[in-house]
């Protein structure tokens, strides 16, 4: 792929010969969305930034070895899922951070949910809405690669072969994780998506 | 269920359901006695809806900053400086003089290093002639006298120097 076809790994070209303006470019147009990403996986939303960061960083150190291979994205992608499973499977192995934990009252439950990310964060946050909290609910209940899948999905110019390869799987596989995640999401949100409230959510 | 039957959808459409509310409503629109379809494409739009207009995660205002600035400090780290301080400093001074400069200030570098070479030949060369004119001396000396040689070697340093005042008064 020529790096004309991708601005991105135009500028990613710029930052292995030490253009920090590029990569502060680069920085500044992902930050949202890796955040995002990270966020919707991790817990807690200070971890969630901690490895944005770190996601970031590892971009800048393997700059030299970068080439244009695929799109940048995938490659920033590919990154933060790695850091954020390796983050996860640390945790797993502190007991008392485990997310393979069940939830007390209900043990189909994971004890991962998002009340307390959001009771971290100002309280006029999109937390109160109701039916934004719904959604997060039902998101963190899906399997890790069903939620990163669904969440790339989300991404406008994500399509399924960068999603596959971001996840290390076939495009079939990518496909049924989407379209299974989705039915779940369905599912679970059957009362909103047929009562329209959906409709009264702030737009972005 | 997550594809439509539409034949004139685009790829893009095709991949993605849902992805396209117009394409959707145009479907549901061209079947409407399907209505378990039309509702089917309705859930996906609105999924999709919500899914898009999720909130952003929550991100500080500075965190473009202090990713760059990790970054620098990886740059500096990888970047060790190539030449000392002082020889750094010394290496600029001599760049700043004229050529002429230059070549005086090398040329007494090299003259100070080629005389320092010489004198230390001189001295290793003196070093053995005067090895050579002690064992030359003990050689002279007569067969009884070394009988000790063992003895006397063991001696402290302070006796030796006695002894040899004793071998020069034998002499």
């Amino acid at each position: 792929m020529a790096a004309n076809l991708d601005p991105d790994a135009a500028l990613m070209l710029r930052v292995k010969q030490g253009d920090m303006a590029a990569f502060e470019e680069l920085v500044e147009k992902y930050k949202q969305p890796v955040m995002n990403l990270l966020f919707r996986t991790l817990p807690d939303a200070t971890e969630a930034e901690d490895l944005a960061q770190h996601v970031f960083l590892q971009v800048f150190k393997s700059a030299h070895r970068y080439r244009v291979s695929a799109k940048f994205s995938t490659w920033l992608y590919t990154i933060a899922r790695n850091l954020c499973l390796n983050e996860i499977r640390r945790r797993s192995r502190h007991p008392a951070d485990s997310l393979d934990a069940t939830h007390p009252e209900n043990e189909d439950q994971p004890v991962r949910q998002y009340e307390d990310t959001k009771n971290a964060l100002p309280p006029d946050l999109v937390l109160r809405d109701e039916l934004t909290h719904k959604i997060e609910e039902a998101l963190a209940s899906l399997p890790e690669n069903q939620r990163t899948a669904i969440l790339l999905f989300r991404e406008d110019e994500m399509s399924y072969e960068e999603i596959a390869k971001i996840l290390g799987c076939s495009l079939s596989a990518t496909k049924s994780l989407i379209h299974r995640g989705r039915e779940t999401l369905k599912l679970k949100l059957k009362p909103y998506l047929r009562t329209g409230v959906w409709q009264e959510t702030k737009s972005r | 269920m997550m594809h439509g039957t539409d034949n004139n959808k685009s790829p893009n459409e095709e991949q993605r359901p849902g992805a396209n509310p117009k394409a959707a409503h145009r479907l549901a629109s061209d079947s409407p006695n399907c209505a378990e379809h039309q509702v089917a494409w309705e859930d996906e739009i609105r999924l999709n809806h919500l899914l898009h207009h999720l909130p952003d995660a929550p991100l500080p205002s500075n965190f473009t900053a202090r990713v760059l600035s990790l970054a620098e400090q990886e740059a500096d780290r990888r970047t060790p400086s190539a030449l000392p301080g002082r020889w750094q400093s010394f290496t600029q001074v001599l760049l700043s003089m004229r050529w002429s400069a230059r070549l005086a200030i090398l040329s007494a570098i090299v003259a100070i290093g080629l005389v320092s070479v010489y004198q230390y030949q001189i001295l290793a060369r003196q070093e053995v002639a005067r090895s050579v004119a002690e064992v030359s001396s003990v050689a002279s000396l007569p067969m009884d006298v070394l009988m000790n040689f063992e003895a006397i070697q063991r001696l402290p340093e302070k006796s030796r120097e006695v002894d040899v005042e004793l071998l020069a008064a034998l002499k």
